[in-house]
């Protein structure tokens, strides 16, 4: 564990396996003195000004005496999940800009009766209007495969 | 994982309520957090207070750390806010500014250089902790040390590591792992007896 510990410090562990590490340092104190050692290393290594300081202890002891931090969770995703976020949601926009396409080239009475939100009452007689009228000039009606539905009761013309 | 998501996994898991992450954040930064407060703080205790006191801070404003910087650049910045006020109650003020500009790029007004004033103590523990090391990077095998000065001092990936040392990076991991535990078990007796004095 304290060789993974040691890649983990240099970037050079990643996914499941750096998770467990980082739980298991919070967690073990021996590992947590390791992490504490390597560091000073490196900053020892690097300059050679305050490698003495060390405030853990009084802050720990600071810190018992301050209520736990409880952070709305989540409010601030990985940096990975914000780009899968963003695909997502272009996703979803690209979707919802093809049904639209989609509604407004078939010209269908029934969504634009829905979307200007008429009545369910008003929509139904409408809606038999149209049925009555489409009844009349079926042999006329280019595309006989349309399916109708009726958003008030649901039933399939 | 890079260093800047280890911190973003350590904050995460302090905001849920585990301060022993926290913990970890100030084994890693104090040091640091405390070069950059040597800039406008003369002396030692002093700076080993107001780095204290950052950490506080920032534990307590965890709940609004949004994640949109690096976390030791919001620390840094809590730390620089925490000088200030020191310096202000304490009727005293930087000398002169100048400006720092961290890894990210984001600059702080600082004061210019000014020599420390350790207490003898903590020059001496200084002085141990750095001849130690150094004494102990001299002693190992040339390719742990190698390895070690190259990650270390150089910033080096183990890709990069393994291309100089024209070695697998298995054995670069090993290596450097290997130096850290060489290193460490000599600084151990000194931070056995340091802990017994004041840490």
């Amino acid at each position: 564990m304290k060789e993974k510990l040691s890649a983990l410090m240099d970037g050079e562990l990643d996914g499941q396996l750096a998770d467990r590490t980082i739980k298991a340092i919070t967690e073990e104190e021996e590992l947590k003195q390791v992490w504490d050692a390597y560091h000073l290393i490196g900053d020892a290594m690097r300059d050679n000004t305050h490698v003495s300081v060390n405030v853990r202890q009084r802050v720990a002891e600071r810190l018992v005496a301050e209520p736990t931090v409880l952070a709305p969770r989540r409010w601030f995703a990985p940096i990975r999940s914000r780009r899968a976020g963003a695909v997502a949601l272009a996703a979803s926009v690209s979707f919802a800009a093809v049904v639209g396409w989609q509604q407004l080239s078939h010209g269908n009475a029934d969504s634009a009766v829905a979307d200007r939100g008429v009545p369910v009452a008003a929509a139904q007689s409408a809606q038999e209007h149209d049925d009555l009228y489409l009844a009349a000039h079926q042999e006329m009606t280019a595309d006989q495969s349309v399916v109708k539905v009726a958003y008030g009761n649901g039933v399939r013309h | 994982m890079s260093d800047r998501e280890i911190d973003q996994q350590l904050v995460e898991r302090a905001q849920r309520g585990e301060k022993r992450a926290f913990d970890l954040l100030v084994g890693k930064y104090q040091r640091r957090l405390a070069r950059l407060l040597s800039r406008f703080i003369r002396d030692g205790a002093d700076i080993e207070d107001v780095t204290q006191e950052a950490f506080v801070k920032a534990y307590r404003a965890l709940p609004s750390f949004r994640g949109e910087s690096a976390f030791y650049t919001w620390l840094y910045r809590i730390g620089i806010n925490t000088a200030k006020n020191f310096l202000s109650s304490a009727g005293r003020r930087p000398v002169v500014n100048s400006e720092f500009e961290d890894e990210d790029g984001e600059s702080f007004d600082l004061a210019s250089q000014v020599p420390d004033m350790n207490t003898p103590e903590t020059e001496l523990m200084n002085k141990e902790i750095v001849t130690t090391v150094n004494s102990a990077v001299q002693a190992l095998p040339e390719e742990l040390r190698t390895a070690i000065t190259l990650r270390e001092m150089d910033g080096l990936s183990y890709e990069e590591i393994a291309q100089v040392m024209n070695c697998p990076i298995g054995t670069v991991r090993s290596r450097i792992f290997r130096a850290r535990e060489a290193i460490a078990a000599e600084l151990r007796p000194l931070l056995d007896t340091a802990k017994n004095k004041r840490w």
